[in-house]
């Protein structure tokens, strides 16, 4: 028996028409924009399936909100968000209207760009004050060229700093230049600076059991 | 058997033995204490596929030995989550 269809959802963007991506979604599905009072749900029909958490799928919903963001501010959904209908969808948007509204002020015009400071593997500091102050010399200065910035999870021993950073897209290019400088500074670290993405660590919509949650840090 | 007859009958007609109470409370602990434990192997599966990644992306791995540990952490972290789902459909406590 084949699977219900429902609608795989990738963000929200500002837009008042119909709009269609062309076939880059999960599974090489069409993407389109469904929209409701100013704003639209960027979709896929998609099987009412749970994607697994692989670098395939996870890498397919980046694509498509990267590209949906060389037009549009967005605010990504969980990934693996499926919605079972569009009369739900709709509901969700209507319900979700103001908050979502109220991201995409906040993102517009905005990237997300990723910076990891990783000691070298036989490297180590002289004391802990000494790594204290080298972490916050780093994210002092960073903070300095970012509208926001919030702090990762140390999954590593050998991280010493995993953040991001909301950055206005004209401000990209000097942000690029103050990493360089760091990693000239620290030559004991070596920096892993990736972006521009969408602001998943800023804005971000998830839908589960306990309704919808737009969360704006 | 003793779980049986505390939860579906004693319960059912507002009745409740002490010492049945006590091993419905052991056995809620285990639960919470088996929960705990699967989420905490999660989360430290799921590390280690980010330190791989990182390690990758250090260049201090090959890209043959990625693929490899990853799809090792990846089978564990599926049979990870697979086990808490059997343990959640066995323990569906309806009355308590």
């Amino acid at each position: 028996m084949e699977k219900e269809k429902g609608k795989y959802f990738y963000c929200a963007i500002r837009c008042n028409k119909e709009k269609s991506f062309g076939k880059i979604g999960m599974n090489s599905s069409l993407v389109y924009a469904i929209p409701y009072r100013g704003i639209a749900a960027v979709v896929s029909d998609s099987p009412m399936n749970d994607y697994e958490l692989t670098e395939d799928n996870t890498t397919r919903h980046e694509e498509v909100i990267r590209q949906v963001m060389e037009e549009h501010a967005v605010v990504p959904a969980e990934f693996g968000t499926i919605i079972k209908n569009e009369t739900i969808l709709r509901r969700i948007l209507k319900k979700a209207n103001d908050p979502t509204k109220e991201c995409l002020k906040l993102v517009d015009n905005m990237v997300e760009l990723g910076v990891k400071a990783i000691l070298y593997e036989n490297a180590v500091f002289a004391d802990a004050k000494q790594r204290k102050d080298c972490i916050s010399d780093i994210l002092e200065s960073l903070k300095a060229m970012a509208k926001q910035a919030v702090t990762g999870d140390l999954f590593s021993y050998r991280l010493i700093l995993n953040a991001s950073f909301l950055v206005n897209k004209e401000g990209v290019d000097a942000f690029s230049n103050e990493v360089a400088r760091l990693q000239n500074k620290y030559s004991s670290l070596k920096f892993l600076y990736s972006g521009p993405w969408a602001p998943h660590n800023f804005v971000y919509i998830k839908i589960g059991t306990d309704g919808v949650e737009i969360t704006k840090k | 058997m003793p779980f049986f007859i505390d939860d579906f009958f004693l319960r059912m007609i507002g009745l409740s033995i002490p010492p049945f109470d006590m091993i419905w409370l052991l056995e809620t602990i285990t639960d919470h204490v088996n929960d705990s434990r699967v989420k905490e192997i999660q989360q430290r599966i799921i590390s280690e596929i980010k330190e791989t990644r990182l390690l990758f992306e250090l260049g201090e791995i090959t890209k043959e030995e990625y693929a490899k540990r990853n799809s090792r952490l990846n089978h564990q972290r599926l049979m990870n989550k697979r086990v808490s789902r059997i343990h959640l459909d066995q323990r569906i406590n309806i009355l308590s």
